[in-house]
């Protein structure tokens, strides 16, 4: 019981005592004799012995109840009740404790129903982030990791415990072929809160860990509100190692397939040729077609193997220009005369209208030009009736000299025109059934082109035919540009 | 004048027409289908030129050229690489072992092939330098 309490409570006992002390004087004081003393000593025991008593049960009593109760809140338990049902102050005081005992119980439930939830969150994050086969890398304001799942763990071979708190850039380092990337790059922070989502992506790079690297696909975003969290980016990457050895494997395949492929057409196509010159004139007509249509069909063929070994190297980046300094006259005539025989059989008249004012030679690669006019001549060709016109001409625009192909075809929709030089696209429309083709072709042109620092292009209009152009640097012009 | 070319490739039907193809051109050929005995001949005859695929069976083609570059008696003759495998490297290294063209044979018919062949010689013998000494 507390000191200030007892005291007051003896204080009070103390103030009774006496209180009957005086009360058994003035009785004695009365009677005047031994009895009345002894009476007056008894009074005063009564009295003094009933006011404890009276204290004792109304004020100690319930107070004392009260402390145990406290301490059985103080060890939460939250189920002990005060009762002393009288209408005084203890009642009424006993009261608000049970009030304040219910509510108290309340509160502290849902302190608990919320502490559970938080980490129901938690556990659910956590399980979530490990079950992610790609690594997950948060970083802070100052990129500093914050978060590395255990995918992460796995693929650099740093634990979570090593990189925690480490600036990202010491715990691993990027490359894009040869070049590093550096943090500022792949990884960048937002300060200003202005803008949010992928900030970053780019495939096939190579991530060098603890003593260990692989390559992965790499997305970063920037984390919106995450100065509040202090978290700055989110970094996920996806292991692309096997997908690459597979790759490799693949390309490997091609290339061998592509000398297995071309090593019998090769010859195919040499005895078809010499059969061709030295039966010219010996020949009926019948067989003379014979022969040229066989020689097209090997020629198609050729192309058709050359186009899909082109896009299996662009797709790789393996795909590489020697350039030299070359009369574009001289190529596109070879061009047109080997794509002769095609144009014949379909009755289109096929013209290179060349004049002989002086041109300066073209910085090119003369197969892979040969190759884009070979593919724009056959295009050409196959979407021109029977019948029509293909004319190839060229022209000098500034320092380049540009190469058009026109035909009368039907001519290519408005729609068709912007997915015309993406992979796989083939123009819908009647004559979509009949004209053969893989989608490649002007794919292939475009890469081509562009590693020239040239430019393709189409212009056409539905009845009327196109016009594909193609812009290439002359030597002057080339001096300045880089060839990769 | 004609010329005496050494053709060194394995499949049959090449040897055979661009043989015949040379042979017309005022070129006279000898043909071999591997690198030993194309090799061989080299060191008993006077060659003006040499065409050399690359896949031969044995001995490949790159290592034919590294062994004519190495012999006093053949390193002089000019070489054109010859072949069906358009592989980056493998061409970089054939230039960088010597060689002083490079064809890929699916590209051309047989007289293209000679053409070109005839354009790659003479440019090679009008820009031919005394051969320096090495140190």
């Amino acid at each position: 019981m507390n000191l200030p309490i007892k005291w007051f409570l003896i204080s009070l006992t103390l103030f009774f005592y006496l209180t009957g002390l005086a009360a058994g004087l003035l009785i004695g004081e009365f009677f005047s004799n031994l009895i009345g003393a002894i009476a007056a000593v008894f009074i005063m025991v009564i009295i003094g012995l009933t006011s404890y008593l009276v204290i004792h049960s109304t004020i100690i009593n319930p107070l004392q109840k009260l402390q145990n109760s406290l301490k059985n809140i103080g060890e939460k338990d939250f189920e002990v009740r005060l009762d002393g049902g009288s209408q005084n102050e203890i009642g009424g005081l006993f009261g608000a404790f049970n009030t304040m005992v219910v509510d108290l119980k309340a509160i502290i439930e849902k302190l608990e129903q919320d502490k559970n939830l938080k980490s129901a969150d938690k556990d659910k994050f956590e399980v979530v982030l490990s079950g992610i086969s790609d690594a997950i890398i948060a970083v802070d304001l100052d990129q500093k990791i914050q978060i590395f799942n255990s995918a992460a763990q796995n693929l650099t071979g740093y634990s979570t415990e090593e990189v925690i708190g480490h600036h990202i850039g010491k715990v691993i380092r990027v490359f894009d072929r040869s070049d590093e990337l550096l943090p500022f790059d792949y990884c960048p922070v937002n300060s200003s809160n202005s803008e949010e989502g992928v900030a970053f992506t780019k495939k096939d790079l190579k991530i060098v860990g603890k003593n260990k690297e692989f390559f992965a696909n790499l997305v970063a975003g920037k984390i919106k509100g995450g100065t509040g969290i202090n978290l700055g980016c989110i970094l996920a990457l996806h292991d692309t190692s096997e997908e690459k050895r597979l790759e490799e494997m693949k390309l490997d395949f091609v290339s061998m397939a592509a000398h297995e492929l071309r090593t019998p057409l090769t010859s195919l196509r040499g005895y078809l040729s010499v059969l061709i010159k030295e039966t010219k004139n010996t020949l009926g007509a019948d067989d003379t077609m014979f022969l040229s249509r066989a020689n097209i069909s090997a020629q198609q063929l050729s192309a058709l193997i050359e186009n899909l070994l082109n896009v299996s190297r662009i797709e790789n980046h393996k795909l590489t220009i020697n350039i030299e300094p070359t009369d574009i006259r001289q190529l596109i005539q070879q061009s047109v005369d080997q794509i002769m025989e095609r144009a014949t059989e379909k009755k289109i008249t096929l013209e290179f209208k060349r004049d002989d004012s002086p041109l300066p030679k073209v910085l090119i690669d003369k197969i892979r030009i040969g190759e884009v006019l070979g593919n724009l001549l056959s295009n050409a060709i196959a979407y021109t009736q029977d019948g029509g016109r293909v004319s190839v001409w060229i022209e000098r625009k500034g320092d380049d000299v540009v190469t058009h192909v026109a035909d009368t075809g039907e001519g290519i929709s408005k729609e068709s025109l912007q997915h015309l030089f993406t992979k796989f696209f083939r123009i819908s429309g009647k004559l979509e059934q009949t004209t053969k083709g893989t989608g490649l072709g002007l794919y292939i042109s475009k890469e081509i082109i562009q590693m020239h620092h040239g430019e393709i292009w189409v212009e056409s209009e539905l009845g009327k035919g196109s016009t594909f152009s193609f812009s290439l640097p002359t030597e002057s012009k080339s001096l300045v540009l880089d060839f990769k | 004048m004609v010329k005496k070319v050494l053709l060194i490739e394995d499949d049959e039907f090449i040897r055979d027409l661009y043989k015949r193809q040379l042979d017309i051109c005022d070129m006279f050929t000898y043909a071999f289908s591997n690198g030993a005995d194309g090799l061989k001949s080299a060191q008993e005859n006077q060659y003006d030129l040499i065409l050399l695929d690359i896949m031969l069976p044995g001995m490949n083609g790159l290592d034919v050229l590294r062994s004519l570059k190495q012999n006093e008696k053949t390193k002089n003759i000019p070489v054109i690489m010859v072949s069906n495998l358009g592989q980056e490297s493998v061409v970089k290294e054939g230039f960088a072992l010597g060689a002083i063209g490079y064809l890929i044979k699916a590209t051309f018919t047989p007289d293209q092939i000679v053409q070109e062949i005839t354009k790659i010689f003479d440019q090679h013998s009008q820009s031919a330098q005394p051969p320096q000494a090495k140190g």
